[in-house]
């Protein structure tokens, strides 16, 4: 692909419409070609701009609180640091750089594996408090915190909705069971979703309706006839169409 | 913000979570945007030490890296789905809901550009909006549309002209903009 081959094409690579080769060999041209990499600047001011005139035509409005909620998500995580090459450092030094990199991305990783869970743990708490009554609450907690908890995770089943996910929690010494669903599809109207499980005797059991939030969150407490866990397989369904599921060991 | 500067990160939120936020409603859906701003402005921390000014502007490199994780998630959805929100996409628009002129922090070059993809023909619009939101190439386009790739590739040159020369300033012994695109003669 030639200058001229390549000017004609900037258009295209700055929207991303080019094939791979075709961005490839673009990419290759504008190493060495510092007129069309200028060129291309002003290509994309345009396609940087479809985005700002989208907000611009756009009705959709930022709420407030997304703000706190960012700007705390990133006080828990350090930005990351470009690291000196140690290409000029002995190799004992390369090495030691290497173990204290190794352990502190592994503490760092620890760090966000826990400060994640803290936001999960308290933005489910705070939907449990607003859905449900003291008592219940209680019992929700009783179900997550046992240390007999056994937690089965719903897949989807829906390639639509590849996302969508559930979570089961049962205990050993207690009838209760919890049920998270999260990212389901809006139901429409007159839809319900419900949970539907199987006990290890084959038995069927109706568990209730799913009432999501518009983050696609449920909850359901249910009491069972027996202490869990006695189930062989859990399934969130919208009007028969099953969306999330678990399936055991047979 | 490379230095880990959150009062850098929050003046860069304030400037551009709107569009951001935007954008992730008409990609994902009301229900997904907030969790997709969260991930974007997280990865913008995350690899702000990777900015480099003289390799191009700021937020031609940010809205990459937002681009990047918005395709990744609509492509999970399946072609009818990125088909779908190309053309809800060009209708806004075509037909936008806010007026430019009055929505706060929108620059002029903003307002500029949303009238100008308002003047377009609606075949040039559709052809960007699949490309640039729908992640679709020119050949791609094509085959959707139904007509020849030269087509595709005539409409992407025309559209984008007529945008290019929106931003440019006017001419100073004329006062007008001169279009370097033409109107398209046959789609």
């Amino acid at each position: 692909m030639d200058h001229s081959d390549v000017r004609e094409q900037l258009e295209a690579y700055a929207l991303g419409a080019l094939e791979p080769e075709e961005a490839e060999a673009v990419r290759d041209h504008l190493l060495r070609c510092p007129e069309c990499a200028s060129e291309l600047a002003t290509w994309e001011r345009v396609t940087d701009g479809l985005t700002t005139a989208l907000a611009a035509s756009s009705p959709h409005r930022i709420h407030r609180s997304l703000q706190r909620r960012i700007v705390a998500g990133v006080q828990a995580r350090p930005a990351r640091r470009l690291l000196p090459r140690p290409r000029l450092l002995p190799a004992v030094a390369v090495l030691a750089v290497v173990l204290f990199l190794a352990s502190s991305l592994y503490a760092l990783s620890l760090r966000q594996q826990l400060a994640e869970r803290q936001v999960l743990s308290q933005q489910s708490l705070e939907k449990v408090q607003t859905r449900l009554s003291q008592p219940d609450q209680y019992r929700v907690l009783e179900v997550l915190d046992s240390t007999t908890t056994t937690r089965r995770l719903l897949r989807s089943v829906d390639p639509d909705h590849p996302d969508a996910y559930g979570k089961l929690w049962t205990r050993g010494d207690d009838a209760d069971l919890v049920m998270m669903v999260n990212r389901l599809p809006q139901p429409g109207p007159g839809q319900r979703y419900v949970l539907t499980l199987t006990t290890v005797d084959g038995r069927t059991v109706s568990a209730g309706q799913l009432s999501v939030d518009r983050d696609g969150f449920a909850m359901l407490l249910f009491a069972a006839d027996r202490k869990g866990p006695t189930y062989q397989s859990a399934l969130v369904s919208l009007d028969g169409t099953p969306l999330v599921q678990w399936r055991g060991a047979r | 913000m490379a230095a880990g500067d959150v009062a850098a990160f929050t003046q860069l939120y304030e400037r551009y979570a709107q569009r951001i936020y935007a954008w992730c409603v008409h990609m994902l859906g009301a229900g997904r945007a907030e969790d997709a701003v969260q991930e974007i402005f997280l990865r913008l921390w995350q690899a702000s030490a990777q900015f480099d000014p003289a390799r191009g502007r700021f937020v031609t490199w940010f809205y990459a890296i937002a681009r990047h994780h918005l395709m990744h998630e609509v492509r999970k959805a399946g072609m009818r789905r990125r088909l779908e929100v190309a053309a809800e996409i060009a209708e806004v628009f075509g037909a936008p809901a806010a007026d430019p002129e009055e929505v706060a922090g929108v620059r002029d070059d903003a307002a500029s550009l949303a009238r100008a993809l308002l003047r377009i023909p609606g075949e040039q619009r559709q052809v960007l909006a699949m490309a640039y939101f729908g992640g679709l190439s020119q050949s791609q386009i094509a085959t959707h549309l139904a007509v020849p790739l030269g087509t595709v590739k005539k409409r992407v040159r025309l559209g984008m002209g007529k945008l290019r020369a929106a931003l440019q300033p006017p001419n100073p012994a004329t006062g007008v903009v001169e279009p370097r695109g033409t109107v398209e003669a046959t789609p």
